[in-house]
């Protein structure tokens, strides 16, 4: 039964210009999910999926908000009863692991699935139904962190979880091994989330879309996926080192049996310091994007922040050690690793100038989006200042783990996170749903934050300076701390209202927010030209980019352009699900992908994944074993080849089929 | 199609779309997406070993006394599956190149004897780690084992890609024009193999260099 | 709308301002490190003495940074209002793409020179604070227990090593020797007015010293999280000229009498009820798991710097540890009340 050696199929790809209804239509039931439960279940849509990234992060922020809250009560003055230490521990475990893996880098995931298609001219990311994979893994290893809150054995060791402490001698509960396995299983989605944007960047880009015209937020992402890559094996495998030592006496990190407490901080901020930037960088890459349409210019030296995002990036692989200045590191080690740690503020530097001098040299139109990123770069400029003042070695002596550390870590985190995150929200409401958002309440909006966030948390420098140690349930009113908690409780809560206004806006904008339009802010990028929100397509014909800026190209360098690029105009592509792959650098039409429809798969692999860390927590090994099985299953029949994918050959002529 | 125009030269000069024919739905090389998606899958996972490795020299560096405690682990077994690994990677490297020469039966044979190497490979690491029973608790014993142990999980996967791709080339799913899977089975299969060297080097050589 | 938003910007960074120029003046103030007995912005010892001008030269750099870049910001924001943009809403700024460079050089430039002035002056302070000018006489080993500190201090005469907990004496003026180990989890050794923190991790010593420039006592405490009562695991440092210093050693090292009279049935109850964990040098009761009561009534402090050490507080920590410091290992005894006044009248007697 020899085959013929056949050609792999090929064709021309048709172009049209102005598409029809009868185009539009036909596209339509091509992209459409399909309705019911089953749609839910199996959509790949790429706009769906960021969107239940969006309102799931935002469900966790409320409740590691929550957790928040409460930590401020117990310690709005001193000695107070109102929480035991061993809820207190939990509490402010939750918090933390809430906030840094279940919210921040979530939200932004959320940003960039939406977005990137859009930006990018492509009908859909790389690999659809990976992408909706990693959303359902998300939510079931955040259900799973948070079914031992739920039971009272949350894990209470903090959200970077040290060991021995951690260890089963002194923490025999299943809390910690919940905080083990659930991380593990939230690497899952981050490393598969990270794969299918790394790949989609060098395949699904329109014609044209050449790497010095991708969108900051691009550039961002990308970064902080590359990162993932390299950053979450670490946190994975010191999760699975010490699952192992809880649950079979193994001992890499027990000191009376050859292993080292400090292998478990090596590993853990080996990927914990590249992943705090990997939760700002597309952040950044959003205030980059939209700061811009704001100030009706473009972003002052492109080249410059594109290149301090990677350059951050690959510093931040070495700097890790500065969590561990205080654990008895040798001199010469202390010496290079403070002064790399203050010198990484440099490409830092080139983003916050970037950012003035695009508001300098712009005509701002000042609306809550912008002053939410006007807000960000003040909290940007204060967070990184104490985190420059905690990079030098003798001052971080006194200044770790204080409360001065919590202050930073808050203005970096909410200052360069969930500013641009309600930002880009007030921002790209507009496209997501069709309507815009309150301007008013929008105003009360970012003054309230703005206000609280800053009442709450800029004591916390001062606290931290009179000493008052992080992870503290309560304290003495002989430390002079008394007043400074009671502001910042105040500021606390009133920055929690500020959130609070944020959601009514976003219902009843939903209900009954002015209708948008296609392009509302009249911004420069792509997403702006599709209708809102868009069409499962996206495009009606893949469209073709001649610079950064598509849709001012009439009034911006308009004498000098030669190109233009082309919206109405380009390749069709409606023999199914279909997109264009285009060259890594040039981004030159290169290959017609075949994109898979709504698929079950995904869900039911998250299905198996979670009974099987159901089973390890619960050491129910049959049930593991079972689970494993059925997670083979599951990727088998994902990845069984499908004609209709052109994944396969035709059984006669020996080339592969396609729909 | 009624109202939609098909493209005529632009009246101002604008970036023409494809003119030549593009291949559809499959190509061979890395520029596939499944490829591509499989070279950075391969990426994260080495940085495991990686990790593993820096944590063998890590507790290696901090240890008080002798390092291993009880002298450096046998060759035989290690040495052993090293050369069956390599062995294994030119079967899949056969297959890859049959798969390209539109031989599918041929390519089916290579992945299977590489399965069947694979097997074996996994028989003499299980004799390993009975040999290794014996090593006393502590670091170095949880060190050994789970760095085999990490190797056999991939290894084990790696079993059920060929077999996976043992099967679907029999069905006649591959051939010249349809050659990504074998090949992006091929690369996981080298990685297998490779991370087989590493950890060989780390554990079985590395004692006998300091 | 535009008023609105000038003046609420205004107010914005007004505000911080006054909270940041607020925060300052209330640190520098040296009384104030009286009211913070965990604050480090006044130094009393010498490497604290050292670290301190960089700790407010990085801080006044920060400050700076921040008051700059807010009112380039302002500036920014401001500088277009009342201009006029009645004509056509969709006017870009610009006619051309590119320009602003300079902004981010000079920035840049500054930025990165400012940084590398601060990593150098870093290394310095650094290698200043490294080592003592002198070698150190007096060496203490701490030992980090949840949640308290067992103290011994050694010496190459046997007999002047002994054992003691949670209060640390020092002479004033000369470098004293620290070595820090664990005997659970990471803990970590901090004296804020004296130096920065050193982590205690099991399986290692980490080694540190101190040198207190003034007499005076000093606050330490745990700043690693270590369980569930890490907010309480606090300890005392009295530094004293050096005669009184000697002859608080001297007092640490002389024997317990032994009780007389009523007092031996007292000791007799407190061997029985405590003697499991506790020790006193000089009588058979020789526990190991808590905390040495030798000269006990000599301390400031009880358990681990959590009440002060009165007949009262003691009273109520040996009736019900678990209420002060819940989750304690000094569990909740069943001790009745003549057997409570027993025990106490002993302790009493701890001088």
């Amino acid at each position: 039964m020899a085959h013929s050696p056949a050609a792999s199929p090929a064709r021309i790809p048709e172009a049209i210009e102005r598409p029809g209804q009868d185009v539009l239509d036909r596209l339509e039931r091509i992209w459409r999910t399909e309705p019911g439960l089953l749609g839910v279940v199996g959509t790949v849509d790429h706009k769906i999926i960021g969107i239940r990234y969006l309102v799931t992060a935002f469900a966790f922020l409320i409740a590691g908000g929550l957790e928040a809250l409460a930590i401020r009560l117990q310690l709005a003055g001193p000695d107070r009863a109102l929480i035991s230490p061993q809820a207190y521990n939990q509490l402010f475990t939750m918090h933390g692991v809430t906030m840094m893996f279940l919210y921040a880098f979530p939200v932004l995931s959320g940003f960039s699935n939406y977005l990137w298609p859009l930006l990018l001219g492509s009908r859909d990311m790389a690999f659809p139904r990976l992408n909706a994979l990693s959303y359902w893994i998300f939510l079931a290893s955040g259900l799973f962190l948070y079914a031992s809150f739920f039971i009272g054995q949350a894990p209470d060791d903090g959200w970077f979880n040290y060991v021995p402490y951690a260890s089963k001698v002194y923490n025999a509960g299943p809390n910690i091994d919940w905080y083990l396995l659930g991380l593990i299983f939230l690497g899952i989605s981050t490393t598969v989330g990270s794969v299918n944007f790394v790949v989609t960047l060098m395949r699904t880009r329109a014609p044209g879309m050449s790497i010095n015209r991708l969108p900051i937020l691009v550039w961002g992402t990308m970064t902080a996926s590359v990162a993932n890559l390299f950053a979450v094996p670490a946190v994975s495998l010191a999760c699975l080192l010490l699952w192992l030592d809880r649950q079979f006496g193994t001992t890499f990190f027990d000191p009376r049996d050859g292993g080292s407490p400090l292998l478990w901080q090596h590993l853990f901020w080996m990927f914990g310091h590249p992943w705090v930037y990997a939760l700002v960088l597309p952040a950044m890459g959003i205030v980059s994007d939209a700061l811009p349409t704001f100030c009706r210019r473009p972003l002052v030296g492109y080249t410059l922040v594109a290149l301090g995002t990677v350059a951050t990036m690959i510093f931040g692989f070495g700097v890790w050690v500065h969590h561990m200045f205080a654990t008895g590191i040798p001199d010469l080690a202390l010496s290079f690793l403070s002064a790399a740690s203050i010198v990484i503020a440099v490409p830092s530097a080139v983003a916050v100038f970037a950012w003035i001098a695009t508001i300098w040299g712009g005509r701002p139109v000042v609306t809550t989006a912008f002053l939410f990123f006007v807000g960000f770069v003040l909290l940007f400029v204060i967070g990184g200042v104490s985190g420059f003042m905690t990079g030098s070695v003798p001052v971080d002596w006194q200044l770790t783990d204080t409360y001065f550390v919590v202050a930073h870590i808050h203005y970096v985190l909410v200052g360069i996170n969930v500013f641009p995150v309600i930002g880009g929200i007030y921002y790209w409401f507009p496209k997501f749903t069709g309507r815009m958002m309150n301007e008013r309440l929008g105003r009360w909006n970012v003054w309230t934050m703005f206000v609280g966030f800053n009442l709450g948390f800029f004591p916390m420098h001062i606290t931290g300076l009179m000493g008052m140690p992080r992870r503290i349930y309560t304290y003495g009113p002989e430390m002079g701390w008394t007043n400074l908690n009671l502001v910042t409780t105040i500021g606390s809560f009133l920055f929690a209202l500020g959130v609070l206004l944020f959601l009514v806006n976003v219902a009843i904008s939903l209900r009954g927010g002015a209708v948008a339009g296609d392009n509302p802010w009249d911004a420069p990028t792509l997403e702006w030209a599709t209708p809102s929100p868009p069409p499962p397509y996206n495009f009606a014909v893949i469209p073709t980019v001649a610079s950064r800026h598509p849709l001012w190209e009439d009034r911006l360098d308009a004498d000098e352009r030669t190109d233009r690029s082309q919206i109405d105009r380009g390749l069709l592509l409606d023999h199914g699900r279909e997109t264009i792959a285009t060259t890594v650098l040039d981004a030159e039409p290169d290959v017609i992908l075949k994109m898979p429809g709504d698929s079950q798969a995904p869900f039911w692999l998250t299905v198996a994944l979670a009974l099987l860390f159901v089973a390890l927590l619960l050491h129910a090994w049959w049930l593991a074993g079972a689970a494993m099985i059925g997670t083979g299953l599951a990727i088998l029949a994902w990845l069984w080849p499908e004609r209709g994918l052109g994944q396969r050959l035709a059984a006669a002529t020996g080339a592969p089929a396609h729909g | 199609m009624a109202d939609s125009a098909t493209l005529a030269p632009p009246a101002d000069r604008a970036l023409e779309p494809a003119e030549r024919a593009l291949p559809v739905g499959t190509v061979s090389d890395v520029r596939s997406s499944g490829m591509l998606g499989m070279l950075f899958l391969i990426l994260t996972e080495a940085t495991i070993f990686g990790y593993l490795i820096f944590g063998y020299f890590y507790t290696a560096a901090s240890a008080q006394g002798a390092w291993p405690p009880q002298g450096s682990p046998g060759l035989g077994y290690a040495l052993t599956n090293l050369v069956l690994a390599l062995v294994s990677a030119g079967a899949v490297w056969w297959a890859d190149r049959a798969i390209r020469a539109d031989q599918p039966r041929s390519a089916a044979a290579g992945l299977a004897a590489a399965l069947f190497l694979g097997l074996v490979l996994l028989g003499i690491q299980g004799l390993d780690w009975r040999a290794h029973a014996s090593l006393t608790a502590g670091a170095y014993r949880s060190l050994y084992l789970t760095i085999t142990g990490v190797h056999v999980a991939h290894l084990v996967v790696g079993l059920g890609i060929l077999a996976a791709l043992s099967g679907w080339t029999l069905r006649g799913y591959f051939g010249a024009a349809r050659s990504a899977p074998v090949r992006i089975g091929a690369a996981y299969w080298y990685f297998v193999v490779a991370a087989e060297v590493a950890v060989f080097a780390t554990l079985s050589l590395s004692p006998h260099l300091s | 709308m535009r008023e609105d938003s000038r003046s609420g910007h205004r107010d914005g960074r007004d505000f911080l301002l006054a909270g940041a120029t607020l925060g300052v003046a209330l640190l520098c103030d040296p009384a104030c490190a009286a009211a913070a007995p965990l604050g480090y912005m006044t130094a009393f010892g010498t490497r604290a003495d050292g670290i301190l001008p960089l700790t407010y030269g990085t801080m006044a750099i920060s400050c700076l940074v921040s008051v700059l870049i807010a009112a380039l910001l302002a500036w920014a924001l401001l500088r277009h209002r009342g201009t006029d943009r009645s004509g056509n809403p969709r006017a870009l700024a610009v006619a051309r793409s590119g320009g602003g460079l300079p902004w981010i050089y000079v920035g840049v430039g500054v930025s990165t020179l400012v940084l590398f002035g601060a990593a150098a002056w870093t290394m310095v302070v650094l290698s200043t604070v490294a080592r003592p000018a002198t070698k150190p006489r007096l060496t203490i080993e701490i030992t980090a227990r949840q949640w308290w500190w067992g103290v011994r201090y050694l010496s190459p005469d046997h007999a002047r090593t002994f054992t003691t907990a949670n209060e640390i004496h020092i002479p004033v003026g000369e470098p004293v020797a620290f070595k820090l180990a664990s005997e659970d989890v990471i803990h970590s050794f901090w004296v804020p007015a004296l130096h920065g923190k050193t982590d205690v991790i099991p399986g290692q010593t980490n080694t540190t010293w101190l040198q207190a420039r003034v007499p005076g006592t000093y606050r330490g405490q745990c700043t690693e999280y270590c369980g569930q009562q890490h907010a309480h695991m606090g300890f005392v440092v009295i530094a004293q000229e050096p005669e009184a210093f000697e002859t608080w050693y001297r007092h640490q090292l002389a024997p317990t009498p032994p009780p007389t009279g009523d007092l031996a049935e007292a000791q007799t109850t407190f061997a029985a009820k405590c003697g499991l964990c506790h020790a006193v040098r000089g009588t058979p009761v020789g526990g190991r798991l808590g905390p040495d009561l030798t000269h006990l009534k000599s301390r400031t402090t009880l358990a681990a710097g959590t009440v002060p050490n009165n007949p009262g507080y003691r009273g109520a920590w040996i009736a019900d540890p678990q209420h002060i410091k819940p989750g304690s290992k000094m569990p909740r005894l069943d001790i009745s009340g003549p057997e409570l006044a027993r025990v106490q009248a002993y302790l009493d007697t701890l001088d």
